[in-house]
């Protein structure tokens, strides 16, 4: 019993640790109401839709992860701007193939979404990243 | 800028930056002291210099600011999010003498071969331009407001 408790205590010991070594617990989605899903009809046809072929997707997840890990957040001297930057629905995001080996994947703030009008502009905010078919990034720019 | 500490250092470097303004009274231009304010402007943050939002020249009070310049420490290129944003307005007007002014943003980046290179974003005109010999050559242009470029025929970022 004691021996539990004492391993339980390690074990509790080290899980701040474990965030400091990077470790993050994986977030589902806030789901929506039953009531919510009633009223969802689902299209016949995706045809109109955003399509990203399966490595295009890769390479966009690749970025995505890098650009946008879990939890970060901007820092700037203008609260408003902060949490602007912050948001996810902020940044649009590009995806362009160069051949089957080589993607390019951008990400741009759009800072006018959030009613924001800088009067000095923000430089090198956002991030290009080109990507290889095996998932590693080669240069970012 | 590109003779600071880190300024020509890669990914790894530091940028710099400052406004320029200009002196109705004088006639003369003016750069302001150089930020290396580093903020994160977006999630990632790797390389930016936090521009100074306002002047504070107390020896030119009406002082027009021009736009600004800065240091890219791992390429010699703008990037899109330098291009993507453009100063609001895009033109200074000296009231006292209606002289008009594009606002206009500096790139410099030292090549290893120690040569300094500079770039400029006219945010009116949309022309990117690069200084060979003394004079400011266009090579593109912007095409729209995310920052792609149009390099003009023949044109590249270096002769």
């Amino acid at each position: 019993m004691t021996r539990t408790l004492l391993s339980a205590a390690v074990l509790l010991g080290l899980l701040p640790g474990c965030s400091l070594l990077g470790y993050y617990k994986y977030e589902r989605a806030p789901r929506g109401t039953p009531e919510e899903a009633e009223r969802i009809h689902f299209p016949h046809s995706y045809a109109e839709g955003i399509h990203l072929r399966g490595p295009e997707l890769a390479a966009f997840i690749v970025a995505l992860n890098e650009f946008i890990p879990p939890h970060s957040k901007a820092d700037t001297a203008n609260e408003a701007l902060t949490q602007c930057l912050t948001r996810r629905d902020t940044y649009d995001a590009t995806v362009l193939k160069a051949n089957d080996d080589l993607y390019f994947v951008s990400f741009l703030p759009k800072v006018e979404r959030c009613g924001i009008q800088l009067q000095v502009p923000l430089i090198d905010a956002g991030a290009t990243f080109a990507i290889d078919r095996q998932g590693r990034i080669l240069n970012v720019l | 800028m590109t003779g600071q500490g880190g300024a020509s250092a890669g990914m790894v470097g530091s940028e710099y930056c400052a406004l320029h303004y200009y002196a109705p009274d004088e006639q003369a231009y003016y750069l302001s002291y150089l930020s290396d304010v580093k903020r994160q402007f977006d999630t990632y943050g790797r390389k930016t210099c936090e521009m100074p939002a306002a002047l504070r020249d107390l020896k030119r009070v009406n002082a027009l600011i021009l736009g600004g310049g800065h240091n890219h420490p791992h390429n010699r290129q703008f990037s899109p999010g330098d291009l993507r944003t453009t100063w609001n307005p895009s033109r200074a007007v000296d009231t006292q003498t209606g002289q008009s002014f594009h606002r206009v943003l500096y790139l410099f980046f030292r090549e290893r071969t120690g040569v300094c290179n500079a770039y400029r974003y006219d945010h009116a005109s949309q022309i990117i331009s690069a200084l060979r010999n003394g004079q400011w050559v266009p090579i593109g242009r912007t095409v729209d407001d995310s920052g792609n470029i149009q390099m003009l025929d023949g044109a590249d970022w270096l002769p």
